[in-house]
């Protein structure tokens, strides 16, 4: 088998072997029978790895890779060694290590399928190399990658789509012995290596999933070699192996550290002069060759930006949904937005990032506006970032749909039916509809087809109402916001501080975020929606089956989030790949 | 509304249940420091909570468009006998019935069976706005039998409501499930006797048998093809792509015209299976896929004009193949940019009618 001639020793043997190859019979195409060895992977992302020979009748398009369109990857370097999320801070990468670390790890792994027209003649024998050779094609240091031999002969996704196929492929034989080639020196195997069951129905494949070891460009050239002779040698096949942060667009809008809580001041709270920019974090996007002209906005949740917490979500969700999006076959524009949530000692901040999160709307529609109008774009967003994405709707955002993901938002913001109140919030003393700064009807019209996805056993909603009945209108031993409907317009919603003092709040976001309270469950927990929500699914039936989580689709393995990436495409009427294998 | 032309659409309606959501797999704390200073704050915040509300699972939006869209005609007449009067206020008071249930989950051999979870639903209100189905149902969570195999539902209000005990690998042969009517105007549609605590209403499970075996039907999106012809698919295909012409045991033409001033324009999605059938489903509660009233095909879409259109629209259908296998699935058609169906949902490799 396979494994035990990929240990060390065995690695150095055959490099030894190869030199000395090499000296009897260098690599000339004369000795080569045919040149039909022939090297595949999904380039263009349809889950499929087909080789011209192989295509029926133009049913399939082939992938094919070209110096300017060479197959693009991530190198991985976090850490997946954990059953649930991943290790922060980050010890050592996983390209690091001598075994796949777990089913999360699987998404950092792509398929490498060698096709040859019989293997079956060359297998099982000592005297017959499989030699790779993967050496830069421009004039930095060429890329590296670690192989592993797929569990699946036929070299199928099972490994990113089943929880028993992936830890099929992270177990011995198959996960626990990686192979690096770098630094453009040649590595081979011989066929002792392999027998029947490696190669694929036709006896044609031989199948391996390789992960990014090392950025770079490069080609990958793989020789069948019998007594050190080329029996044949495939074309170059052309990679390029990045950061996964070069993969996507981060756009951000920061705080100005001059201004704080609205609560804070005794006067008119000043208004941020906000502007996005870039957020580079040391990768800068860079565009993939293959774009397919969708843009995908996304804007996150609450983040604790406290400490090293920014750079660890941005690996463990931002990353991840990126991964997720891509393997199951979205090639456009993935734009990031991050927004300056806070936390605090008093309701975690969730006040002040739901006042920043209006704020923040505007840079993000000033940005949107410099978004290429040939674009087909798409806004989402998950949890309280759906506040940044009702208030750039109420800015007057109009793309192809916002989808809003498990969002931290009142229904009666979309939809103000009284169906909808909660019995023990119907009464409660705030400010009710828009016109008075409350939630009811904060958006009226939309021209952007909006979407809702719920959950009402989301355990985070259980909060958001404590938050709602019995934190809000906010105060702190100083400070209250404080609600009376008997006073005239404009003076009804007032910031009073040391007992005697008071200002009148006219601002609708320091309304919303400190003084008013939803009379209804968020949206995110809310399976009646309807109003200017198109429609609503639920998260917590099959085949997503959340239960009482609220970061599933990045904190669990892919294999049992794929169908939410799967949903999001098509809720996009973006092509997808299916969930079978 | 996407116009639908199928020989059949009079049955009763819908949705598969399978096995219980997973729970996150939580971090055991460990400290007892620590621990006890999570169960202080809990204890805090339970405090300081007092009864904060919690959401339910009721009729969405999406559910009530599905039954929508298989239509009104010949469905749901069981609310015929609320229609003398006033038919919403005769809805209202229907499902303001109080009820307590009694049942109780046994084995093969009558040995009570326990933590054995129970899907309940109840017809407890009136859809707002009012119509079609006009009464909505809620998922009663977390009712589970107890050590003598026992459970209770009280408290509750409902027309009816329908119960269904889910455990892996075992079923109530005889349907799956069973409804309870509480209404006075629907007593008579019971079947079953409604249970009273010394009678509770007896589940004996059973194994389900060997052919009740089901595997997925999840094409990804398949595009038109290039020749524009149609798609041809079969069970378990899932390449994205359309098998070579004439192969596979359904096909798909979805055609898109040239769209009018306002971006519009017709489109039209024909499913068929030679030598086989499809029906849309109609039934909010089956196990099994119905024996007859398949049609030759389903047509769906829309015309530029319509003042409901929509570039996208989806179908839930049970298929009988040519070689005697029935599917159930969601047939997506989406005409927005490059048109591409789907089909996601469940297959019978062995010919049973079995779709749990």
């Amino acid at each position: 088998m396979l494994a035990s001639h990929l240990l060390p020793p065995m690695i150095r043997f055959s490099l030894r072997f190869i030199s000395l190859a090499a000296l009897i019979s260098p690599f000339s195409k004369e000795h080569m029978v045919a040149a039909e060895l022939e090297l595949g992977v999904d380039v263009n992302g349809d889950a499929l790895i087909v080789f011209e020979e192989t295509d029926q009748e133009g049913r399939f398009p082939v992938d094919t890779t070209a110096p300017d369109r060479p197959f693009l990857f991530w190198y991985n370097y976090d850490q997946d060694d954990v059953p649930f999320y991943e290790t922060w801070p980050i010890a050592r990468k996983d390209y690091e290590t001598d075994n796949v670390d777990s089913s999360r790890d699987m998404e950092d792994f792509s398929r490498l399928h060698l096709r040859f027209k019989d293997w079956a003649p060359y297998m099982g024998r000592p005297d017959v190399e499989i030699e790779f050779h993967l050496t830069s094609t421009d004039a930095g240091p060429p890329p590296g990658i670690q192989m592993v031999r797929s569990a699946d002969p036929e070299g199928g996704r099972a490994y990113l789509l089943d929880k028993e196929a992936a830890e099929l492929q992270k177990a011995p034989p198959f996960g626990n012995r990686k192979v690096l080639l770098k630094d453009g020196e040649p590595w081979s195997v011989t066929t002792e290596a392999f027998d029947g069951s490696d190669l694929g129905s036709k006896g044609t494949l031989i199948c391996l999933l390789f992960e990014g070891a090392k950025p770079g460009k490069g080609q990958l050239v793989v020789r069948l070699k019998e007594k050190g002779a080329v029996v044949a040698e495939s074309d170059p096949l052309y990679l390029e192996i990045r950061h996964v942060k070069t993969f996507f667009r981060r756009v951000t809008t920061k705080w100005p550290e001059d201004i704080q809580a609205p609560y804070k001041y005794r006067v008119e709270p000043p208004v941020p002069d906000l502007k996005w920019e870039f957020e580079p974090m040391g990768y800068p996007y860079q565009p993939a060759w293959y774009d397919d002209g969708h843009t995908i906005v996304w804007i996150h949740g609450w983040v604790d930006h406290t400490k090293d917490n920014y750079n660890k979500n941005m690996t463990h969700s931002t990353e991840t949904i990126f991964k997720r999006l891509f393997h199951q076959g979205f090639r456009g524009e993935f734009c990031f937005y991050h927004w300056p949530s806070i936390k605090t000692y008093v309701t975690l901040g969730m006040n002040g990032s739901e006042y920043r999160a209006y704020k923040v709307a505007q840079p993000l529609m000033d940005y949107y506006e410099t978004i290429p109008d040939d674009r087909i774009v798409h806004f989402t967003a998950h949890s309280l970032g759906n506040v940044v994405l009702i208030e750039c709707l109420k800015l007057g955002l109009e793309v192809e749909e916002a989808i809003f993901q498990s969002a931290a938002i009142p229904v009666e913001m979309l939809d103000d039916r009284d169906v909808l109140k909660i019995p023990n919030m119907e009464n409660a003393k705030t400010p009710e509809e828009a016109e008075e700064m409350g939630y009811e009807g904060y958006l009226r019209s939309s021209k952007t087809r909006i979407y809702a996805l719920y959950n009402p056993n989301d355990f985070t909603f259980w909060a958001y109402n404590l938050l709602q009945k019995d934190v809000k209108p906010f105060g702190t031993l100083m400070k209250q916001y404080k609600y009376k409907p008997n006073k005239p317009e404009g003076e009804r919603i007032r910031l009073r501080y040391w007992f005697f003092f008071s200002r009148p709040v006219t601002d609708p976001h320091e309304a919303m975020a400190y003084a008013a309270r939803a009379r209804t469950h968020a949206l995110g927990a809310e399976s009646r929606t309807r109003g200017l929500v198109h429609e609503v699914y639920n998260l917590d039936a099959p085949p997503f089956e959340y239960g009482t989580g609220h970061v599933v689709a990045w904190s669990w393995n892919p294999q049992r989030t794929m169908a939410y990436y799967n949903l999001l495409l098509d809720l996009m009427n973006i092509p997808h790949n299916s969930l079978a294998f | 509304m996407s116009t639908l032309k199928s020989a059949v659409r009079d049955q009763k309606s819908f949705e598969f249940r399978t096995e219980d959501s997973g729970g996150l797999p939580f971090r055991k704390t460990r400290a007892v420091g620590h621990r006890s200073r999570i169960l202080l704050l809990l204890g805090c915040c339970m405090a300081l909570s007092g009864c904060v509300s919690t959401a339910q699972k009721q009729t969405d939006s999406r559910e009530v468009r599905f039954l929508q869209k298989t239509g009104p005609e010949g469905a749901w007449d069981v609310l015929e006998v609320f229609t003398d009067g006033d038919f919403e206020e005769n809805l209202k008071k229907a499902v303001d019935n109080e009820f307590t249930f009694y049942g109780s989950v046994i084995d093969e051999n009558g040995e009570p069976l326990a933590d054995v979870p129970i899907l309940v639903t109840a017809f407890d209100h009136v859809l707002d706005p009012f119509m079609f189905p006009f009464i909505g149902w809620t998922d009663i969570e977390n009712v589970k039998t107890g050590e003598d195999g026992r459970f209770e539902i009280k408290n509750r209000k409902a027309a009816a409501i329908v119960v269904d005990v889910d455990e892996d690998g075992y079923w109530e042969e005889e349907t799956g499930f069973r409804g309870y009517a509480y209404a006075e105007e629907l007593l008579s549609e019971n079947e079953y006797p409604l249970p009273t605590k010394d009678e509770p209403a007896v589940f004996r499970l059973t194994p389900k048998p060997a052919d009740a075996i089901l595997n997925p039907v999840s094409t990804g999106a398949v595009r038109i093809s290039p020749n524009g012809g149609p798609i041809y698919l079969e069970l378990d295909d899932y390449s994205g792509y359309s098998l070579p012409m004439g192969q596979g045991s359904m096909r798909v033409f979805l055609t898109k015209g040239e769209p009018n001033s306002e971006g519009k324009y017709d489109w039209s999605c024909r499913f068929e299976v030679p030598g086989g059938g499809v029906q849309p489903r109609t039934q909010l509660f089956i196990k099994q896929a119905p024996e007859d009233g398949y049609a030759p095909f389903i047509e769906f879409g829309y015309e530029a004009d319509d003042p409901n259109w929509d570039h996208r629209e989806e179908f839930r259908l049970f298929v009988r193949t040519k070689d005697g296998l029935y599917a159930y699935f969601e047939l997506r058609a989406r005409t927005k940019h490059d048109p591409f169906i789907s089909a996601w949902g469940v297959f019978n490799p062995t010919g049973a009618r079995y779709g749990d």
